[in-house]
């Protein structure tokens, strides 16, 4: 066996029993080949073995406790339907202000409008129809009198 | 393990769970990070998180499954948050290869590999896995865990992890057998032909 047919046996992926043992004489005598066979075959294949099992100290079941035990409880997480019908509630009441706001603002408007006695916006144009009122009334007068 | 009692709050319950159950916990934890410091912090943050959903946990699963299943999200958050950090052990992060890692300057081809070299060299290709492909590659290596509790834990099907296990390996056939034949390989040829 050749090292290129060592290598392509160990990219494959599969080692046929038939071809371990002609491997394993090549590894013998071919250092590049064991190196080949041992990182990318058995790192891969006993990665276990490659990565090892590093234990833990011996306090650390005691130290887990501890800090599992003395952490500061939770703050209570509100749930996901309190909170869309709470934004829901707080839209509605948004809209039913609003709504109940702008009402009174156009009842203003149209009582202004209404009113005989606009005399905050334009004084001028008021007296002046005050006078026509007092004279259609003083003539209604007169025309009511005529044959006293 | 008396799953009624650790769902009652019981601190002695936990504690034999935590006896029970850390050094998995901690040696997976290792298994994803490579650190022991930060396995430590995740085993206990899988305590913490298991000691405040207990309420939640099925009595018909399995607390060891269910524990694993909180230390691989636990570690791959981590792995997550501190990027810069882990990518800084395989420095070439952008590519597909493990270039970064350098050969160890007395190394040749004609040196046996140690242990601790295909250790950091398996570590750094299994840094450029997909998530899904390493969390699988890790659990399928830790205590001989069956592909039934692998797909428990990964949440997955049966046939998905089988599929992640085949595509794992033969994607660190591919990154390691580059990275030999790049550093091992080629200087050694250049050493020939140099003496020539």
């Amino acid at each position: 066996m050749n090292c290129q047919d060592f290598c392509h046996i160990i990219d494959n992926g599969i080692i046929p029993d038939e071809q371990l043992r002609l491997m394993h004489e090549h590894m013998e005598s071919c250092t590049s080949c064991r190196n080949y066979y041992l990182l990318v075959h058995e790192s891969v294949e006993n990665a276990q073995d490659i990565l090892g099992n590093e234990l833990p100290e011996a306090g650390l079941a005691a130290d887990i406790g501890q800090f599992v035990f003395n952490a500061p409880p939770l703050a209570k997480a509100i749930p996901m339907w309190v909170k869309l019908t709470s934004a829901a509630a707080a839209i509605v009441c948004g809209l039913l202000i609003g709504s109940v706001a702008y009402d009174a603002r156009m009842q203003s408007v149209q009582n202004q409008e209404y009113s005989y006695l606009n005399t905050a916006t334009d004084a001028k144009t008021d007296t002046l129809y005050m006078a026509e009122t007092t004279e259609i009334m003083y003539r209604s007068f007169i025309d009511e009198n005529e044959g006293e | 393990m008396n799953i009624a009692l650790l769902k009652k709050g019981d601190q002695r319950a936990f504690q034999e769970l935590i006896d029970a159950t850390h050094s998995d916990v901690f040696r997976l934890a290792v298994k994803f990070t490579s650190n022991r410091d930060d396995a430590k912090d995740i085993a206990q943050e899988v305590y913490l998180e298991a000691f405040r959903n207990i309420r939640d946990f099925r009595e018909d699963a399995n607390i060891r499954t269910w524990l694993y299943r909180i230390t691989v999200n636990r570690s791959l958050n981590l792995i997550k948050r501190n990027k810069a950090k882990f990518q800084s052990l395989s420095i070439d992060s952008d590519s597909e290869s493990i270039e970064g890692i350098s050969a160890p300057v007395h190394h040749g081809a004609d040196k046996p590999l140690e242990n601790k070299e295909l250790r950091t060299l398996l570590n750094a290709a299994l840094d450029k896995l997909p998530e899904n492909q390493r969390s699988a590659f890790l659990l399928f290596n830790h205590d001989g865990m069956s592909y039934n509790e692998i797909a428990e834990i990964l949440n997955t099907s049966l046939s998905a992890v089988e599929s992640l296990i085949f595509r794992s390996k033969a994607n660190l056939r591919k990154l390691l057998g580059d990275y030999y034949e790049k550093n091992y390989r080629a200087p050694q040829v250049l050493k020939s032909t140099d003496v020539k």
